[in-house]
């Protein structure tokens, strides 16, 4: 039954545009592959070089940078992503705001801490105690909260 | 509405795809399909964005811990892996083509060649890991250089984070890792599909899928490398 239907349905004109549309897919040329290997190679090669120098702080911008740059070129290339649909390029681009904003939480929470501080010998750990003391001692806060020191 | 889905006729010698019977199109499946793995890709992106996201926390906390910690690594080794990774990303993309084109024998090599170089990351991995593991720089609290390691490298007692480095290294160079063993996998499967001819022109996509998976896992060494193995 199943290949009667099959055989059926072979015979309509509506697979040969199906067929049709696989050959739409744009099919990269070897010299455009050969160029982003080599691009790549030498982007190594870079990244290898740099990493003997000490930039300070640009260090890991660098780094980063070089293989950002390397990444684009693989997703856009090897993966196609330049002559893939609209959908695909923004949910795969999303997916690296969203990494984003993990990393902008993190160095923001990173920032606003004060034990990043003591492991750099930098400061004496914060006082909170203390620093509510010295502030308002006669507040309404100052007295809730000091209810529950020592606990 | 038939129950099966209908055949899309294939060049000689090869075997017809059947589309599933719930999409209106081979397009329509393909596109699916296609949505549905960079869908998969943006998860991957996040697994290992959070392990990066750890990565950095901790080496702001633990500047010099983390600059000595990568000096203990093979750097040589892993530029050849980067190097090794890029060879095959360009052989995987030429095997897709070549299923593009109906080009059978072109697409078996270039899937053959792929898993080689991913075999040869698994070799160099395999000296790299034996090697930590010989002089007793294993991850978090089995984190034990021996005197052996103490000796070529002087002054480790003194920087107490370095088995966080190492719990950070060992996760990240391991998931990745395990990438590449499923990677290699894939390769096995599609070398023995497209040897019974499944992959042609009118259906390269499974070859096309596991080509995006294999780039991805290329493009997250892309950025490891820089970041564990050159200290600056």
């Amino acid at each position: 039954m199943t290949t009667t239907e099959a055989t059926t349905h072979a015979a309509e004109p509506h697979d040969d545009d199906h067929m049709e549309a696989a050959h739409d897919h744009h099919v990269c040329s070897i010299a455009a592959f050969v160029v982003i290997i080599l691009s790549l190679l030498f982007l190594t090669f870079v990244t290898v070089l740099v990493s003997l120098f000490d930039f300070g702080a640009a260090n890991m911008w660098i780094a980063m940078g070089v293989a950002g740059l390397k990444a684009v070129l693989v997703m856009g290339v090897f993966m196609h992503m330049l002559w893939d649909t609209t959908i695909n390029k923004l949910f795969f681009i999303c997916s690296f705001l969203f990494l984003g904003l993990l990393f902008l939480f993190l160095f923001v929470d990173m920032v606003a801490r004060s034990d990043l501080e003591i492991i750099h010998g930098r400061a004496a750990p914060l006082n909170f105690k203390e620093m509510s003391e010295q502030s308002a001692p006669d507040s309404a806060e100052y007295k809730f909260h000091s209810q529950f020191e020592g606990k | 509405m038939s129950h099966a889905g209908h055949t899309v006729p294939a060049p000689e010698g090869f075997v017809p795809h059947v589309v599933a019977h719930h999409f209106e199109s081979q397009e329509q499946e393909y596109q699916s399909a296609k949505l549905g793995f960079w869908l998969f890709l943006c998860t991957e992106v996040l697994l290992f964005g959070g392990l990066f996201a750890a990565f950095f926390y901790y080496k702001s906390m633990y500047q010099a811990d983390f600059v000595r910690g990568g000096e203990l690594l093979a750097w040589k080794m892993g530029t050849l892996n980067t190097v090794i990774l890029l060879a095959s990303s360009y052989t995987m993309a030429m095997a897709v083509r070549s299923a593009q084109l109906t080009k059978k024998k072109a697409m078996l090599n270039y899937l053959l060649i792929t898993l080689i170089c991913g075999a040869g990351f698994m070799v160099v991995k395999y000296f790299e890991y034996t090697s930590k593991i010989h002089h007793g720089f294993l991850p978090g609290v089995f984190f034990v250089p021996n005197a052996e390691a103490l000796i070529e490298f002087p002054g480790l007692l003194d920087f107490p984070r370095l088995n966080l480095f190492f719990a950070l290294y060992w996760t990240m160079t391991g998931i990745h890792g395990f990438h590449v063993l499923v990677g290699m996998f894939l390769m096995v499967w599609l070398y023995w599909r497209g040897k019974k001819g499944h992959f042609h022109k009118g259906h390269y996509m499974p070859v096309d899928l596991v080509g995006l998976y294999w780039h991805l896992v290329d493009l997250i060494w892309i950025f490891l490398f820089p970041l564990l193995y050159l200290v600056p």
